[in-house]
């Protein structure tokens, strides 16, 4: 099957006829769910949200270079479950990413204007991505969900 | 107030949609003009855009639920639910000309797309539900999930709900409802944007709790 982790833009003006959306949305994909926190004048927070897409439809991402792989190469494409991606990620520190492509991610997060400066070489992946998550949750959520965690950058 | 009912079973008209059958509070008209037709609700002027009629409920975490009686040829219709005003809201609607299901919000009049599906076309005698509880919303055709949970706190407080209509005097509504679904402070779930419907639960493992 496999899955990857990927963050999709969010596109549209905030009009009925184009509303603000993943991209994602865009390429016929039937049953989805997202976060995407806006400001209190109705547009984006964040002008990406996190997409966890099943191989099918890869390739379709991986020919729009706005949708940016997470974790790169570094996550491989064995996964096929979610307790898999779990696992692995869980498994995995910054500390393991090959530093060009550590600080690759650090760009990518924090130009999408995530805060990552709480992560450290021995956070897992998988606190950074529940980081994200989080971020994008305080967003939404009324009072946000009482976990003030937040990834950072020093050590990516 | 509490729970809300409305059969529609009233005397035609084409701008009184009136007291519901329930005999609680009014139909407010937010926007539009709303009427009842051989014993259905139905938005009359096929004009305007975002036209909504609501009820208040004083509940905040509540299963809307509405027979489409009747759907349209440019059905354009559905639920809305945690009215606050014509800026906002959130919707859970079927679209003929978008092929599919759609669930909105809508904040500071800007609209944001938090889920769709296009398999499904809709037939007369379908019942849409929104259910909104605490961050967790489901949208559902004849009790099948088709778009969540989705997360998203959108005016969570706001106790009016009803019906929706885009320019469309054809479609008419039957059998609308507010159950209070008790969920007042559940949990939420994960909204990460996934494909397909099978990971959903998984995903909610990304929220809430401490990062472990």
């Amino acid at each position: 099957v496999g899955i990857r982790v990927y963050l999709s833009p969010i596109v549209g003006t905030g009009t009925y006829a184009n509303p603000y959306r993943a991209k994602a949305n865009d390429l016929g994909l039937q049953y989805s769910g997202e976060l995407v926190p806006n400001k209190p004048d109705g547009s984006p927070q964040f002008d990406c949200t996190v997409i966890a897409p099943f191989r099918a439809t890869w390739a379709l991402l991986d020919a729009d270079a706005t949708f940016e792989r997470l974790f790169d190469i570094d996550l491989p494409d064995s996964i096929n479950t979610w307790s898999e991606l779990k696992a692995f990620l869980q498994s995995k520190t910054v500390g393991d990413i090959p530093a060009l492509r550590r600080q690759a991610l650090n760009t990518r997060l924090t130009n999408h204007g995530f805060d990552t400066s709480q992560v450290t070489l021995a956070t897992t992946w998988w606190q950074v991505l529940r980081g994200m998550v989080q971020q994008l949750n305080n967003g939404v959520l009324p009072s946000g969900d009482g976990v003030g965690v937040a990834p950072s950058v020093a050590a990516l | 107030v509490s729970n809300r009912t409305d059969n529609f079973n009233r005397g035609d008209t084409s701008n009184a949609i009136g007291t519901p059958s329930d005999a609680g509070s009014d139909w407010v008209q937010s926007q539009g003009t709303w009427g009842i037709a051989s014993n259905t609700g139905y938005e009359s002027s096929a004009a305007g855009a975002q036209n909504i009629a609501q009820l208040e409920s004083s509940l905040a975490d509540v299963d809307t639920q509405v027979t489409l009686s009747l759907v349209g040829g440019s059905a354009d219709t559905g639920l809305v639910a945690r009215f606050a005003d014509t800026s906002n809201y959130l919707l859970w609607i079927y679209t003929v000309s978008a092929s599919g299901l759609r669930m909105f919000k809508v904040v500071g009049g800007s609209f944001t797309q938090l889920g769709s599906t296009s398999t499904y076309t809709a037939a007369n005698g379908d019942v849409l539900k929104f259910t909104v509880s605490s961050s967790t919303l489901n949208g559902y055709v004849n009790g099948a999930l088709k778009v969540g949970p989705q997360t998203d706190g959108a005016g969570a407080t706001n106790t009016k709900h009803g019906l929706r209509s885009f320019n469309d005097a054809a479609t008419r509504f039957d059998d609308f409802s507010i159950t209070n679904n008790g969920a007042a402070g559940g949990a939420t779930t994960a909204g990460i944007l996934l494909v397909p419907g099978n990971m959903r639960g998984n995903l909610g493992n990304l929220s809430g709790g401490h990062m472990q």
